[in-house]
Order: structure tokens, then sequence, then C-alpha cells
């Protein structure tokens, strides 16, 4: 069925993710700020590649979830100690 | 400054308008029952958790952008039909993430800070640390990344 993945193809396959995390996270960061055509773009690059829209959405999903917020409250409180 | 927080969460000028609405509404009525000592923070995170409801059931409800991917694998979302197992998740995901988020450098915490408590964009932290915008991205996608491991760390 599926051949084990030789050294360097899986090298390639995990710089190929982490660069696609990397576009991820700069989207998330930018989208703050996007004004219609920065979004637009954003939806070209999000249908470019289903591996795009896969990365969005689990970064998106942590970086917005309530855990996050609440550890930075967390964070806040125990400085103020 | 609060309306643009909101904004920049839902992404929709009329939905940012009808939270702040709401935001009100609730601050109003808890100021009525109690004193409340700090009171912005608190009407951020009133704001905050009334746009992350509306996130979530966006979400749930409406087919998004995310068509595809299975909420359960993307997503823990902790809300009100929220069982027992996932109110333990998030609470190891916080324990976690706190862990974590105290082997930031000071700078990078301060980041972390405006960016999650006061919905502060790269922009803004980097104007208001007098840093470069680029430093500032790159600290927050070291930030993320750190979230998303102690995520991925608990999934498996």
């Amino acid at each position: 069925m599926t051949d084990a993945q030789s050294p360097r193809r899986a090298k390639a396959n995990a710089a190929r993710a982490a660069e696609t995390m990397d576009q991820a996270l700069t989207w998330l960061i930018e989208l703050e700020i996007a004004d219609i055509a920065t979004h637009a773009r954003f939806l070209e690059w999000l249908d470019a590649d289903p591996a795009h829209r896969e990365a969005f959405a689990s970064a998106e999903a942590v970086w917005h979830s309530q855990p996050v917020f609440d550890a930075a409250e967390v964070l806040a409180v125990r400085k103020k100690t | 400054m609060l309306l643009r927080t909101l904004q920049r969460m839902v992404r929709s000028h009329t939905t940012a308008e009808d939270l702040l609405q709401e935001t009100y509404l609730r601050v109003t009525r808890a100021l009525a029952e109690r004193a409340i000592e700090h009171l912005e923070p608190f009407v951020f995170q009133t704001a905050r958790n009334l746009a992350l409801d509306h996130l979530r059931a966006r979400r749930v409800h409406a087919r998004t952008i995310i068509d595809d991917a299975p909420l359960s694998d993307i997503h823990n979302v902790v809300g009100p039909d929220t069982s027992l197992e996932d109110a333990a998740h998030a609470n190891r995901l916080l324990e976690s993430l706190s862990a974590s988020l105290e082997t930031l450098s000071p700078r990078q915490q301060k980041i972390f800070n405006l960016s999650r408590l006061h919905g502060a964009s790269y922009l803004e932290i980097a104007e208001q640390l007098g840093v470069s915008t680029s430093t500032v991205q790159k600290e927050l996608k070291l930030i993320m990344m750190v979230c998303l491991s102690v995520a991925a760390r608990l999934d498996h």
C-alpha cells in the first residue's frame, strides 16, 4: 500500500509542512488588519492547496481558543503577584 | 478601540457592532449587581468571550471555509453544551499552556499579553514596544508555535 518514505522525501515533506504552517501563521496575524485586497489574497492562498486550509484551520483553532485567552489572563495575574 | 478589536475577531462590522452593544448590556448588568474593580479588562474580557462564542457558533452551524475537516479533529470547542470531558481537556490545555508560556522571555510574554488580552495587532504592538513590525511578527509566530505544540502534544 504505502511505501515507507525515504529519509529525503520525509525531510522534504517536513520542510514543506513547516513552510505552509509559517504561511498560515503569517496570515493569521495579517488578517487582523487586512483590507479587502489582502483578504482576497488570503482566500487565494487558502484555495491554492488543501494543505493550506488544514494548516490555517488548526492554527486558528488553537490561537483563537478559550484556553489560550485564559492562559494570557493567568500569565497577567501571575506577573502582578 | 473595542469596536476595532471585535471587528478584527469577527471580521464583520455589523456583527462587531451587535457584539459591542451586547457587551455594554452585560457590563451594565454586572455593574448593577456588584462593584467591578478593574473595569477595562472586564469589558475587554466580556467582549472577547462574546466574540469567541459567536465564532464558535458560526463554525458549528455554518459551513465555513473549512468544509471538510471534522470539527473534533481541529478544534476542541468549549461552549455551552460542553461535556465534562471537553472541559477537562480545556483545563489540561490551559495548565500546559500556562507552564510553557512562563518560559517565554519577558518581551514575548508582553507581546502575548498585548495580542490576546488587549486585542492589539502586530502593528500596534510594534509601536507600543518600540520595535520593528517584523520583530513582532517573528515573536508572535514563535509564541503561536508554542501554543500549537502544546495543543498537539495533548492530543496524542
